[in-house]
C-alpha cells in the first residue's frame, strides 16, 4: 500500500488534489452543498491550469537547453569521461544527503521543543544556538568549521576515537555538521511553530484525563505538531539538499566538487570546453531529482497522515 | 481507600522527587562545551608529532595540482611526494598505515591553505606558491619557504586562427601590451592577474582586465572572443596548447622569474626544510626532476 | 466528597480567588454562577490542581490533595473535566478520543477500551459517529463525545467549565439532557453556567460566585427569586429575563 502510494507521488500528479474531493464529496453520507460544489469545480479547474503549467515549463526548459542539448548533453565521448567522476559525485552527494537530513531534523526538533520549554535555563542557550546559526551565512560556517572544526575536538577525544581518521576527513565533516546546525536551527523554529499550533485547551484536557507530560506529549502533541510541520519542513529539506553542494569550497567530494575539478582540467586534457555546459547541466538535474524526489516523498507522508480537519485553510 | 481524614491512598502519592533532569543534561552540555573551549585554548596545536606529515594544496592548478579521475596527480604532488618519501620513508597513509605516513588536505581555495600553514595546522603548503618578488616578500613575514624548486614565467595565450601578432619577439615587453584597447583574460587572485595589474595600467585603467574564478572559465572567454589574449602560467599555456592545438596558440612569454617553493610555518618549527632542500638537491642532481619536467611539461 | 476550604490564587498581582470555600456532598449537582471573571472557572481548575492554589486546602473524599506528595495525576483520574472549547483531539476519532485515556492511563487493553468507548458514546447518543473526526462533528456532538471521555475514567466526580456557552442554540439541549441523566443517576458534580433552566431543574444548590468568594449559596428557589445579597439581586436580574 506504501509502494502504491510512493509510485503515485513520483508520477505527477493530474489531480493533486483529488484527496480533497474524495472527502469533501464523499462526506460520510453528507451530499456536497452548494459551497462544496463550488469547491470541487474550483478545484477541478485549478488541476487543469497546473496540467498546463508543467506542460509550457517542460517546452520551455527543452527550448533554452536546446543549444546545448544538441550537442553535448548526450555525447557519449564526454559521458565515458565524467560518467565515472560525475557517479562518485553523485555517491558522495547522496552520503552528505544521507548524513545531514536525519541529523538537523532530529536536532530541530529537539531545539524547537527546548525553546518553549518552561525551564528557563533551557531556553536561552537553545536561542542562542538558534540564533546564531540561523544568523551566519551557510559558507561562512562551512569553511569556518572545515578550518577550525579539528581545533575544537578535545585532544583526549582526538587520541583515543579519532587517532586513525585522516584530517581532511574530520574537517570536511565537522563542515558537513555546519550544513546540520545551519538546517537545525530553521527546523527548530518549523518545529516551534507546529509546537505552537497546537491549541493549549487539548494539552489541558489531556492532563485532566490524569496524563502525564509524556503521555500528552507523545499521544496528543507530537502527531498534530508532526503533521503541521511537514509542508514547511519540506521545503527546509529541499534547500539543505543543495546547501551540500557548498562543500565544494572545501573539496568535499561531492557532485560540485568534483565536476569544479574536473572541468577545471578540461582544456590540459585537450577535451572541448562546451563540455562546461554539458557538466553543469547534468548536476543541475542531479539537485533537482533529489530535492524532486523529497518533497515527493513528504507529500506522501502528507496525505497518508492526513485527518479531516487539520488541514490548511484551501481559498 | 483512605483510613481516616488526611492520608491519600497509596497510588496516590509521588516517588522520591529528583532533581530535574533537564536541568542536569543542560549543565552537562555546557560543562562540555566548556572543556571544549578550555582544551582549545590551553592545549593549542600540539607540536609532537612528526610521525605524521601533513600536506596541504590547493586544486585545481594544472599541472601543478589537480585531480585525474580522483587521484591527487601534478608536478608539485609527484615532486613532494618524492621529497617526502625520500627524507622520511613515509608513504600516504592508508586505512592501515595510519603513522609515518603523509596525509594530503586539498583547499579548495587558496588563502585558507595559506592560513593554514601559517599556523601550523598544515606541515607543508604545495601550490605553485610564489615566494620571491613583492608577493613572497609578503609571504615571507608568516611562512618560511623551501628552495625554489620551479622557475616559472607568465604565457600569452591567444586563439589558434588569431593572426595578430602581440609580440614581436619571443619575450613580450610592456609597452606591446600596454595597450587601453587589448581585452586580457586572466584568473582571478593569481600572479597572472597582479602582474597585469600592476604593470599595464592602461588596461587596467581602460577596464579590460577580465577576471574569472577558473582557468576554464578564462578559456571559454578567449574562444568567445570576450577578451583577446589571456595570461597564464606558462607551464599551463604550454600544456594548452598542446592538448588543444587547433584551439590556442602561444603567444609570448612574460618574463616575471617567478619562483616557486614549498611553504612551512614561520620558522620551521618542526625543522622540515633542512630535510627537504636536501632532497630537492638530490632529485636534481640524479635526473630524477628533469624526468618530472619531461613528463609534465 | 469534595471540600475547598480557603483557596486564595494569585495571578500575578490579580488576587483571583479571596478565600473561597465550598463542599458538595457525594451525588450533589452544584451549579456555580457568576459573572465573568469572578473566578470561576479558576474554582474548578483548582479542585482538579490544573491550577495550584495558593493557599488553602483541597480535599477529596476527605484526602487532602494539593500538597506535594500527591500525584496530580491521580487525582485527576478521580475528578473528569468538561471543557467550554471541547479540547477533543483533533486528530483522533471520537471512538479513540474516548479510549486514549483508557489505554495510556488505565492501561486497560485495546479491546475492553473499544468496547467501553463504544458503550459510552451510545450512552451521549452518539453511537454512529464513533469513526467521525471531531471536524466532521458540530459543536453539541462534539461535547458530547468530550462527556463521554471523561466518564470513561469512572470519575468520582464531574466538573463542568461553562459546557454549552460555545454552542449554538439549537445543539444546547442536546448536551443539556446528556448532564441531567448524569445528574439523576447521582454522579457528583459542579456545573458552572448560565443555563438558568438547567439549573433550576437539576441543582440542588446554587453558588453565586463574585470577585473571588462566594457571595451567595442557596437552593434554585432561593437564589433566583429571593436573592438576599443585593449582587445577588443585580447579577440574577440581569440573567433571568
Amino acid at each position: 500500500m506504501v509502494l502504491k502510494e510512493v509510485c503515485d507521488a513520483l508520477v505527477p500528479q493530474t489531480a493533486p488534489f483529488s484527496f480533497m474531493i474524495e472527502t469533501k464529496a464523499a462526506g460520510h453520507g453528507d451530499r456536497p452543498g452548494p459551497t462544496e460544489r463550488h469547491r470541487v469545480r474550483l478545484v477541478t479547474r485549478t488541476t487543469a491550469l497546473r496540467g498546463a503549467e508543467v506542460a509550457a515549463g517542460v517546452v520551455f526548459t527543452l527550448l533554452f537547453f536546446q543549444e546545448f542539448l544538441q550537442f553535448s548533453l548526450f555525447d557519449p565521448y564526454l559521458w565515458a569521461i565524467y560518467g565515472p567522476i560525475f557517479l562518485a559525485g553523485l555517491n558522495g552527494t547522496v552520503r552528505y544527503i544521507l548524513l545531514v537530513i536525519p541529523i538537523s531534523v532530529v536536532l530541530g526538533f529537539f531545539l524547537g521543543w527546548a525553546r518553549i520549554s518552561r525551564h528557563r535555563t533551557l531556553v536561552w542557550p537553545v536561542t542562542m544556538f538558534i540564533d546564531f546559526f540561523r544568523g551566519m551565512p551557510p559558507l561562512i560556517l562551512v569553511i569556518f568549521a572545515f578550518l577550525f572544526g579539528d581545533n575544537l575536538i578535545p585532544q583526549a577525544i582526538k587520541d583515543r576515537l579519532l587517532s586513525g581518521i585522516p584530517l581532511r576527513v574530520v574537517s570536511v565533516t565537522a563542515a558537513a555538521l555546519a550544513i546540520a546546525f545551519h538546517s537545525a536551527a530553521y527546523q527548530a523554529e518549523i518545529f516551534r511553530a507546529g509546537f505552537q499550533s497546537v491549541p493549549k485547551g487539548q494539552l489541558e484536557a489531556a492532563q485532566a484525563l490524569g496524563m502525564r507530560s509524556w503521555q500528552a506529549m507523545r499521544f496528543v502533541v507530537l502527531p498534530q505538531t508532526f503533521r503541521l510541520s511537514l509542508p514547511p519542513l519540506g521545503n527546509e529539506l529541499a534547500v539543505v539538499i543543495k546547501d551540500t553542494s557548498l562543500l565544494a569550497a572545501v573539496a568535499g567530494g561531492e557532485i560540485v566538487s568534483r565536476s569544479q575539478n574536473f572541468a577545471g582540467t578540461l582544456s590540459i586534457f585537450g577535451y572541448p570546453v562546451e563540455w562546461l555546459f554539458a557538466i553543469w547541466t547534468a548536476v543541475a538535474i542531479a539537485y533537482f531529482v533529489a530535492t524532486f524526489s523529497v518533497t515527493r516523498i513528504l507529500l506522501v507522508l502528507e496525505r497518508r497522515f492526513h485527518t479531516p480537519g487539520l488541514e490548511a485553510v484551501s481559498i | 481507600m483512605a483510613a481516616g481524614g488526611g492520608a491519600p491512598p497509596a497510588e496516590a502519592m509521588r516517588g522520591a522527587k529528583g532533581v530535574s533532569i533537564v536541568i542536569v543534561a543542560v549543565v552537562a552540555v555546557i560543562l562540555f562545551l566548556a572543556g571544549v573551549g578550555v582544551g582549545w585554548l590551553v592545549f593549542s596545536p600540539p607540536a609532537k608529532r612528526v610521525s605524521k606529515l601533513f600536506l596541504g594544496t590547493n586544486t585545481p592548478f594544472p599541472p601543478f595540482e589537480f585531480y585525474n579521475n580522483s587521484t591527487l596527480t601534478g608536478f608539485d604532488i609527484d615532486l613532494i611526494q618524492e621529497v617526502v618519501h625520500r627524507g622520511w620513508g613515509y608513504n600516504e597513509c592508508t586505512d592501515t598505515v595510519t603513522t609515518a605516513c603523509y596525509e594530503w588536505t586539498d583547499f579548495q581555495t587558496f588563502l585558507p591553505l595559506l592560513a593554514a600553514v601559517g599556523e601550523g595546522r598544515i606541515d607543508i603548503g604545495i601550490g605553485a606558491i610564489t615566494e620571491n618578488g613583492p608577493t613572497g616578500a609578503k609571504r615571507n613575514a608568516t611562512m618560511d619557504f623551501s628552495d625554489p624548486y620551479y622557475l616559472a614565467n607568465q604565457g600569452i595565450l591567444k586563439r589558434a586562427g588569431d593572426t595578430t601578432v602581440y609580440c614581436a619577439a619571443s619575450d613580450c615587453t610592456v609597452a606591446e601590451l600596454n595597450r587601453s584597447n587589448l581585452k586580457i583574460g586572466a584568473q582571478e587572485i593569481t600572479t597572472s592577474e597582479f602582474w597585469v595589474e600592476d604593470n599595464l595600467p592602461a588596461v587596467t585603467t581602460a577596464k579590460n582586465l577580465v577576471l574569472l574564478g577558473t582557468v576554464e572559465d578564462v578559456l571559454l572567454a578567449l574562444r568567445n572572443s570576450v577578451v583577446d589574449i589571456v595570461v597564464i602560467d606558462l607551464p599551463v599555456v604550454q600544456r594548452i596548447v598542446s592538448a588543444n592545438p587547433t584551439t590556442y596558440a602561444a603567444a609570448g612569454t612574460i618574463r616575471t622569474n617567478e619562483l616557486y617553493g614549498f611553504a612551512v610555518a614561520n620558522n620551521d618549527p618542526l625543522a622540515l626544510l633542512p630535510v627537504i632542500n636536501t632532497q630537492l638537491r638530490a632529485i636534481k642532481a640524479d635526473g630524477t626532476y628533469d624526468a618530472l619536467i619531461a613528463k609534465w611539461f | 466528597m469534595i471540600r475547598v476550604e480557603g483557596i486564595h490564587k494569585y495571578f500575578g498581582t490579580l488576587h483571583v480567588l479571596r478565600g473561597i470555600s465550598l463542599n458538595v456532598a457525594k451525588g450533589e449537582a452544584v451549579v456555580v454562577i457568576g459573572p465573568s471573571g469572578s473566578g470561576k472557572s479558576t474554582l474548578l481548575r483548582c479542585i482538579n490542581l490544573l491550577v495550584e492554589p495558593d493557599e488553602g486546602r483541597v480535599f477529596i473524599e476527605d484526602t487532602q490533595v494539593n500538597r506535594p506528595e500527591v500525584r496530580r495525576e491521580w487525582v485527576r483520574e478521580q475528578v473528569g473535566m468538561v471543557f467550554q472549547s471541547f479540547n477533543l483531539f483533533t486528530h483522533l476519532t471520537a471512538m479513540q478520543n474516548v479510549m486514549l485515556g483508557l489505554t495510556q492511563v488505565k492501561g486497560i487493553p485495546k479491546d475492553e477500551a473499544a468496547a467501553k468507548a463504544r458503550q459510552l458514546l451510545a450512552r451521549v447518543g452518539l453511537a454512529v459517529k464513533e469513526n467521525s473526526y471531531p471536524a466532521e462533528l458540530s459543536g453539541g456532538q462534539q461535547q458530547r463525545v468530550a462527556i463521554a471521555r471523561a466518564l470513561a475514567m469512572d470519575p468520582k466526580a464531574m466538573l463542568f467549565d461553562e459546557p454549552t456557552s460555545a454552542l449554538d442554540p439549537e445543539y444546547i439541549r442536546e448536551v443539556l439532557d446528556v448532564m441531567t441523566a448524569l445528574a439523576r443517576e447521582g454522579m457528583t458534580m459542579i456545573v458552572v453556567t448560565h443555563e438558568m433552566g438547567f439549573a433550576s431543574n437539576v441543582a440542588s444548590r446554587i453558588l453565586f460566585v463574585d470577585a473571588g468568594v462566594v457571595i451567595e449559596e442557596g437552593t434554585p428557589e432561593e437564589v433566583f427569586h429571593h436573592p438576599k445579597q443585593e449582587r445577588t439581586r443585580s447579577f440574577v436580574g440581569k440573567i433571568l429575563r
